[in-house]
């Protein structure tokens, strides 16, 4: 095997590291503003819904206003 | 996904969610653990073939993203299954579309350097991809435009299916025209997979764990979703509530008398941890006041 | 549906001949944008001549921009967007009268920019049938999916912004095809230009379907 061929790790290292940062940084800013909603909810006293629940608001299915 | 299934109060992850995410983070790290070390590198791409773990497995989770939004704004603008969750659930899944098409590009365009010696290069499947991020990103700022929030969902989901047509053309580029890209690996009509071995069992556990990434992001997404429309349509009912509860001693059986008629009447409400039981008891009695519409419009209407 | 396309289409057409914007104004921003790719390119004629087709084709997408801007803020004053939906018209047909004013607006302004790319950048205009027919379709699409997202901004306080954002990224197959099926008339790339009016046309059915459909209900929502 050629150098060019057993080569490469260095745009492996940067491919892999590229998706962790930015996959990272999206689950990251997920959890922050997880984190924020959830303390101003706290302090208006609003409960917290859980994923997938559903809201008043939403209008079940049938609902054309 | 039951909210009995909750453990803290004030979170909104549930087992279900956690058990996904702990599934996700184990998958994760066997992927690297096969990706890297145990799949042999390929004799024409070397060790740069690992990339095969991350790239296509990110494009589709992408197109994934785009496809779960586009079916939901249907949903959306199907006047029996119009429902704001299926308006939540469609930008939930657009963004996290976008986060993973993201990845799709910068992982592509660091293996393009490799291969083909640029960063990037006007071949259609590049172009294309680059094209979907861009309507999607303006998909994602239409969503964020405020004002009545029926005509945003309406407006988000008919353009959702503008954008979504970029999808095909796009997944089809390398078949339609002849570009840099090659064309699929795995999913060849009549045909085997141009991949065997340990390459082949972990690029198809890269899909598999990246759908598991996918649920568990989008699932928070929602739940971050969730939290924004309650705290913008009852935030205000459940302030009210609380400032009054803090006015006075709260009268004997207070807890029974707002449960059945809820905030806005019955002047003191029991802290937050009880009136969560409460909102799972009765929904419809605790909810019933419309909220108030949002600021309606904008200057000029 | 297709008289109240008429009367729209009258309606946008008249209230443009009377204010002039289009002539006063955008006309004359399509020729400086001439103007700037002029200086930004070098004044290598060579190479203008050769990017000739493709910047006309961006200079028009500049101006598809302002006409559609133009043709909805006539409906944010004196609440005409209320008269507009109160006016009993199909919303298709509104769809198709504004897409047919800012289309009229656009070839008006491309024939300008014809004009300017032989005068500066020595274009070569060749195959007229096959530019015609090029500049026909692009013109549709773009009329067609400028009037879509332009309602969709319409009313919202980040019209501005948001407009080019959103139009942009959906009109650039237009650029292409168009760009291509010019390059090809004008003798600078080998091959048919006729298999881009594929996609162009393909393009102005679409976008005229979603806006005939699609049109009623956004206009309520704007």
């Amino acid at each position: 095997m050629s150098a060019s061929v057993t080569g490469g790790w260095d745009y492996v290292a940067g491919g892999y590291g590229a998706t962790t940062v930015l996959l990272g940084g999206y689950v990251a800013s997920l959890l922050r503003r997880r984190r924020v909603l959830a303390r101003r909810l706290r302090v208006s006293g609003t409960p917290v819904p859980a994923a997938g629940e559903a809201l008043p608001a939403d209008g079940a299915g049938g609902d054309d206003r | 996904m039951t909210p009995s299934s909750r453990q803290r109060p004030g979170a909104t992850s549930s087992r279900a969610t956690r058990i996904l995410g702990a599934l996700t983070l184990a998958g994760l790290a066997v992927l690297a653990f096969l990706g890297l070390y145990v799949s042999p590198p390929d004799g024409l791409q070397g060790e740069t073939v690992r990339l095969i773990y991350v790239h296509p497995a990110s494009a589709t989770m992408a197109y994934l993203g785009f496809g779960v939004c586009a079916v939901a704004s249907i949903a959306f603008l199907w006047p029996r299954t119009r429902s704001y969750r299926w308006d939540r659930l469609a930008g939930a899944s657009a963004e996290v579309g976008v986060a993973f098409c993201v990845v799709t590009i910068v992982s592509g365009s660091i293996w393009g350097r490799y291969s083909w010696g640029v960063w990037w290069t006007w071949d259609p499947r590049l172009t294309l991809t680059a094209l979907l991020l861009a309507v999607f990103v303006g998909y994602l700022a239409l969503r964020r435009t405020g004002g009545d929030p029926l005509g945003r969902a309406k407006r988000s989901a008919i353009t959702a299916l503008c954008c979504f047509v970029v999808v095909p053309v796009d997944h089809e580029a390398t078949s339609w025209w002849v570009g840099l890209h090659q064309n699929d690996t795995l999913f060849r009509i009549g045909k085997s997979p141009l991949i065997h071995g340990w390459q082949l069992a972990t690029m198809l556990l890269s899909f598999v764990v990246f759908t598991l990434l996918f649920a568990w992001m989008v699932l928070h997404r929602l739940a971050i979703e969730s939290m924004e429309s309650r705290l913008e349509d009852e935030g205000y009912v459940w302030a009210i509530a609380e400032r009054r509860s803090e006015s006075g001693p709260a009268p004997a059986g207070a807890t029974a008398s707002s449960a059945s008629s809820g905030p806005l009447v019955a002047g003191p409400l029991p802290p937050v941890a009880t009136s969560q039981r409460m909102v799972q008891e009765a929904p419809g009695s605790l909810l019933a006041p419309r909220p108030l519409p949002r600021e309606r419009g904008e200057a000029g209407l | 549906m297709w008289r109240d396309a008429l009367l729209v289409a009258g309606k946008d057409l008249r209230v443009e001949a009377r204010s002039r914007v289009t002539t006063n104004q955008v006309a004359p921003y399509a020729l400086i944008v001439l103007f700037v790719f002029g200086f930004a390119f070098d004044q290598d004629q060579y190479v203008l001549t050769h990017i000739g087709p493709g910047l006309f084709w961006v200079a028009v997408l500049l101006c598809t921009l302002l006409a559609v801007q133009r043709s909805f803020s006539l409906e944010a004053a004196d609440g005409a967007r209320d008269g507009l939906r109160l006016s009993g018209l199909d919303g298709g047909g509104i769809f198709l009268g504004k897409a047919a004013a800012i289309a009229a607006q656009l070839v008006a302004l491309e024939a300008v920019l014809a004009f300017g790319i032989v005068v500066l950048f020595g274009a070569h205009l060749a195959h007229p049938l096959l530019l015609l027919t090029t500049c026909a379709l692009a013109t549709v699409g773009l009329a067609a999916a400028g009037t879509v997202y332009g309602v969709m901004s319409a009313g919202l306080r980040v019209r501005e912004t948001l407009l080019p954002l959103l139009l942009l990224p959906v009109a650039a197959p237009i650029v292409l095809g168009a760009t291509q099926a010019w390059l090809a008339a004008v003798g600078l790339v080998t091959g048919s230009g006729w298999r881009w009016l594929t996609l162009l046309g393909a393009f102005a059915a679409m976008y005229l379907t979603i806006g005939v459909l699609a049109f009623g209900t956004l206009l309520e929502e704007a």
